[in-house]
């Protein structure tokens, strides 16, 4: 028997969950890795934001409870932390995906690399000039973080193409 | 990319590109780009999809002009 109507329809344009891709970058929660790598990642974004917020309303708020070396000490610890963490999740993630899954997360990856930096110079830039009374040099590498979204951004993209 | 037999081949079997992709130890996403020429599949993988089907590979894999490799 040739089963042409059963998995023809359905599946000739069915492709990987969108909300899974724009979300978390990954093709599907579901998996064991998939949702490993989402908890790894809330968890490093928390380390990482909740410092930088209190930071940020201490100096936006001209505070004194907390001293400001104190701060950049747990935020330039927190930083690199939070995202070896994320790295290093997504190194298990990669490794358990098939080859066409990949290929695509690196593509995503490379195209990120050209074009997440400039966006990420470029926000840096307007946050420096509108809040020049705040030391937001500490805060720049938060811009980074958009890296995430733009993967993300770039991996629903490319995975249109299949 | 390359032209290939393997909705013809997974139709014949009686295949949903589900099982095909559990036999394959692949995603379903992969299989369907494979079948619609999007995406051609790697040497180990050409040769477990020949092995599923128990084809030689010439046969279910052919060069964008209908020639065989």
């Amino acid at each position: 028997m040739i089963r042409t109507t059963r998995d023809s329809a359905p599946s000739e344009d069915s492709q990987w969950a969108k909300s899974a891709m724009l979300m978390w970058g990954v093709f599907s929660t579901r998996t064991p890795e998939g949702r490993q790598y989402v908890r790894t990642s809330c968890a490093a974004i928390t380390m990482l934001l909740v410092p930088s917020l209190l930071f940020f309303i201490h100096q936006y708020l001209h505070l004194h409870y907390v001293s400001k070396r104190v701060f950049t000490s747990i935020i330039a610890v927190a930083l690199p932390a939070a995202f070896s963490l994320i790295v290093w999740e997504f190194r298990k993630y990669l490794l358990s995906l098939d080859e066409l899954a990949q290929r695509l997360q690196i593509e995503a990856m490379a195209w990120t690399y050209l074009t997440g930096f400039v966006l990420a110079a470029v926000l840096c830039g307007i946050w420096l000039e509108s809040l020049p009374n705040v030391d937001a040099l500490w805060f720049c590498p938060i811009w980074f973080a958009l890296l995430e979204p733009v993967r993300a951004g770039w991996l629903y993209a490319l995975s249109r193409r299949y | 990319m390359m032209k290939n037999e393997l909705r013809v081949l997974r139709a014949k079997h009686d295949l949903t590109q589900a099982e095909l992709a559990d036999k394959l130890g692949v995603s379903r996403q992969t299989v369907n780009a494979i079948e619609t020429g999007k995406y051609d599949p790697s040497l180990p993988l050409a040769f477990k999809i020949a092995g599923v089907f128990g084809e030689p590979i010439e046969k279910i894999f052919l060069l964008d002009d209908g020639s065989r490799p």
